[in-house]
């Protein structure tokens, strides 16, 4: 069985957006991005009430946004995030735990949307340490959603080679988990591919293949929007709208390919709902058209199958023009979406 | 840890915060700072660099100027 899940938000407009699904039973997980209530406002009642609900069945999964896990020097800012993380599931049971690749500070910036970083052995080696570093501080599993920033083609073109690295699957020859370290596996997301993917001129089934699918834990989708610059148009990862028909047809297309994956995550920003009548109804819409999506998925994915241990089909990609519910009936900071 | 890819990274978000630079000058920056990497960064988009410095101006926050100084400064 895939799981369907929705990405929590702090915003009362969520609150109001989201209630009726989950009174209609549609979610079976949630994914709360932990980094962002540990700021001096904290987290409304009714959202740590949920987060609590969820996390007593072990249907909590934790998405952080703020480690900046490619960053080339350690920061007080990282050791603060993990002693945060620490704390955070000492006090609630999260399933497990996943990041962004890219870094989000440097010199005299402490944050920024997440930057792409080479592909190259030093930069894997500090990413390996990193995560290292996450799995020690919570023992979870320890995951990691692709990027959807590139400042040119070969950003998109390596990024599945370099997850890959990254991940580096700690499994013996016969698929068995290692005794002693938990699983890393992959957050793809989807709109991440398809925007890079366009903005690079390569086919996101071209970008896919060099994806490690066989770590696919989760996939995320979500919606964004269109940036004009002269005569391009870049796609942005915005989380302030619905899920695109090509996400969606993504998504039916790769999860029978995906062995291991438990759950797809819907992902809208709370700041992008409330504003109008058709908004709120819109995101309800969408999102019981993608859990229906999810639950006629006919076992590509099967959470209780032995992991496979084979790797990614083709390394590098080929561009082309460049022109062109457990959970019946619950109650219920600003932040960047473009990762 | 990388001093030299910490160097990269700062240098390039300052080229992508810049915005008195065009993007190809800002491309020109942020090859010249991928040098101390000594690794090939590969074409770079102008449209994609330059909305990248959209999102580090939106986004990016400044360090506290000294360690009293408990809120970080917003540059945008």
């Amino acid at each position: 069985m895939i799981e369907f899940g929705l990405a929590v938000m702090p915003e009362p407009a969520f609150a109001a957006a989201a209630l009726p699904i989950f009174e209609e039973g549609l979610v079976d997980v949630i994914e709360w991005s932990f980094d962002m209530g540990w700021g001096t406002d904290g987290i409304p009642s009714w959202l740590r009430s949920l987060l609590d609900d969820y996390a007593t069945s072990n249907d909590l999964l934790g998405h952080g946004v703020s480690f900046s896990l490619l960053a080339g020097e350690p920061t007080t800012h990282q050791a603060r995030w993990l002693d945060r993380l620490r704390q955070e599931t000492q006090t609630r049971t999260y399933r497990h735990i996943s990041e962004h690749m890219g870094f989000i500070g440097a010199g005299r910036f402490s944050f920024a949307a997440p930057l792409p970083v080479p592909f190259y052995d030093e930069a894997v080696r500090i990413g390996i340490h990193r995560l290292n570093q996450i799995e020690q501080a919570c023992c979870l599993d320890v995951g990691i959603e692709n990027l959807a920033t590139s400042l040119g083609p070969r950003d998109a073109s390596n990024q599945g080679a370099f997850l890959t690295a990254l991940l580096n699957p700690p499994r013996s020859h016969d698929g068995s988990r290692h005794p002693d370290r938990p699983d890393r596996f992959l957050v793809l997301d989807l709109h991440n591919v398809w925007a890079q993917a366009n903005n690079t001129a390569f086919q996101p089934a071209d970008l896919l293949d060099s994806y490690p699918l066989h770590l696919v834990r989760e996939i995320h989708v979500s919606g964004g929007s269109w940036d004009q610059r002269n005569d391009r148009r870049i796609r942005r990862d915005t989380h302030d709208a619905e899920v695109p028909t090509e996400v969606i047809e993504l998504l039916t297309t790769l999860a029978p390919q995906c062995q291991n994956l438990t759950t797809v995550m819907y992902e809208r920003l709370g700041t992008s709902l409330g504003q109008s009548a058709n908004d709120d109804a819109n995101y309800r819409t969408d999102v019981g058209h993608v859990a229906s999506i999810v639950s006629d998925l006919d076992g590509g994915g099967n959470a209780s199958a032995p992991p496979d241990p084979s790797g990614p089909a083709s390394p590098t990609p080929t561009r082309t023009d460049p022109a062109t519910t457990k959970h019946a009936t619950k109650s219920g900071d600003e932040r960047s979406a473009e990762g | 840890m990388s001093e030299l890819l910490q160097a990269y990274q700062a240098a390039l978000l300052e080229a992508l915060h810049d915005e008195t630079r065009d993007p190809a000058e800002t491309i020109v920056a942020i090859e010249a700072a991928a040098e101390v990497l000594g690794e090939e960064l590969g074409p770079l988009d102008e449209a994609l660099v330059d909305v990248a410095g959209d999102l580090t101006r939106q986004w990016g926050r400044l360090k506290p100027r000294d360690p009293g100084d408990s809120q970080a400064q917003h540059d945008s």
